[in-house]
């Protein structure tokens, strides 16, 4: 029971504490982007590279394989207007280091909270209660996706985050690795749809 | 930062940096004495250990776990390495009633105000901070807090709390050279 619990709390973690979200993990083919969505292409690097043995995820009985969601992979909350939040109903979960092919709704032109986890364990503390601990790696943000009007697929950029022992990003770059980018988007995808270059762009506080 | 509940283990974890580790040794000169205060006046429990994670170690979950009392919580035997206060508790509520142990989150999303950098053995400061707390809205919420920063102790008034401490503790009357150190810094200030 303890263990269903546990694992009650990683769900609502990613579910944001009510509505169950859309977590966009990769798009195969180009079927799988509706008209009112548009396929990213991007890729997240972490500088130093993030070791297999520095994230760590307990929940106990993981029935649903929630772990695929934290280890290797980003957690990028999407929304429409440029505002913090730590949930939304719409999540990208790309890979690290590898260039992702992720869809997100046309609408959701902000990444209003994006993370790494590095370390995620749930433990029951009474019979009704369980506690959670984890440690995030945070991305800078709010960030814009530069969806334009008949956008079928925009190309992202690299985002390179350098960080400290603390987890701590201390610097962030936007890269332009379009040309590596669109080949492997052309291989994956074929010839017929244009991958329009929309490097991501931090929006500056008012 | 969310207030947590504690499990019964956190005893144990708690005894984990006093007597279930290996003692510090008296005459090893590589480490460090590390202090605080964290003023719990308006917490609902007091303070009885405080949890210093280190980072940057090839894997991680290592941390020390620092004595309490009044506030005031140090450790005398620090290795070089990155630190940052992770998490700290005690006991709360009414004997016989809801008396129970509390166990309080200081923030693990990156650096928090407490990350300290150990190069070479000395005397560190954590700082002082007051619990505040953020009731939540309505039943359902739940309180929220946070450690702010505070002035008052100021590290003078922390640290000669500190060695009356070492001064008065018999079972640290052996770390002659962390008490110097204190001693040095409070003259200094």
């Amino acid at each position: 029971m303890r263990a269903l619990v546990a694992y009650a709390v990683a769900a609502a973690l990613l579910a944001g504490g009510c509505a169950q979200p859309t977590v966009s993990e990769g798009v195969g083919s180009l079927g799988e982007v509706p008209g009112d969505s548009v396929l990213l292409v991007g890729r997240i690097e972490i500088v130093p590279r993030i070791k297999p043995e520095e994230q760590t995820f307990k929940v106990g009985w993981d029935a649903f394989n929630a772990r695929r969601h934290y280890i290797g992979r980003a957690l990028l909350f999407t929304a429409e207007e440029p505002k913090y939040r730590d949930y939304t109903d719409h999540v990208l979960n790309p890979p690290l280091e590898e260039t992702f092919f992720v869809r997100v709704p046309r609408k959701h032109r902000y990444m209003v909270k994006g993370s790494v986890t590095m370390s995620f364990q749930t433990r029951a503390v009474s019979r009704r209660q369980v506690a959670t601990e984890q440690v995030e790696l945070l991305f800078p943000v709010p960030v814009e996706l530069d969806i334009r009007p008949g956008d079928r697929a925009i190309y992202l950029g690299t985002l390179r985050l350098h960080r400290d022992e603390f987890h701590e990003v201390t610097k962030a770059q936007i890269l332009d690795h379009y040309a590596s980018a669109a080949a492997e988007f052309k291989g994956k995808f074929g010839a017929g749809t244009t991958l329009r270059k929309a490097l991501l762009k931090p929006v500056r506080a008012k | 930062m969310k207030l947590g509940w504690l499990l019964p283990a956190v005893a144990a974890f708690a005894l984990a940096g006093c007597a279930g580790a290996p003692k510090v040794d008296s005459r090893d000169e590589t480490v460090s004495l590390v202090y605080g205060y964290f003023d719990m006046k308006h917490a609902p429990s007091t303070l009885e250990w405080v949890s210093l994670r280190k980072y940057g170690t090839p894997k991680e979950g290592e941390w020390y776990s620092l004595a309490a009392k009044d506030g005031l919580f140090f450790h005398i035997g620090v290795e070089p390495g990155s630190y940052q206060v992770d998490k700290f508790g005690g006991t709360g509520g009414i004997p016989l009633l809801t008396r129970r142990p509390f166990e309080y989150d200081f923030g693990a999303k990156g650096r928090n105000r407490t990350a300290l950098r150990i190069a070479k053995p000395g005397l560190y400061f954590l700082g002082t901070y007051r619990y505040v707390n953020h009731a939540g809205k309505g039943l359902l919420e739940a309180d929220k807090f946070e450690m702010q920063p505070s002035k008052s102790p100021g590290e003078k008034d922390v640290l000669q709390r500190l060695v009356k401490e070492l001064e008065s503790d018999k079972s640290l009357s052996a770390y002659t050279r962390q008490l110097q150190l204190a001693k040095k810094r409070l003259a200094e200030l």
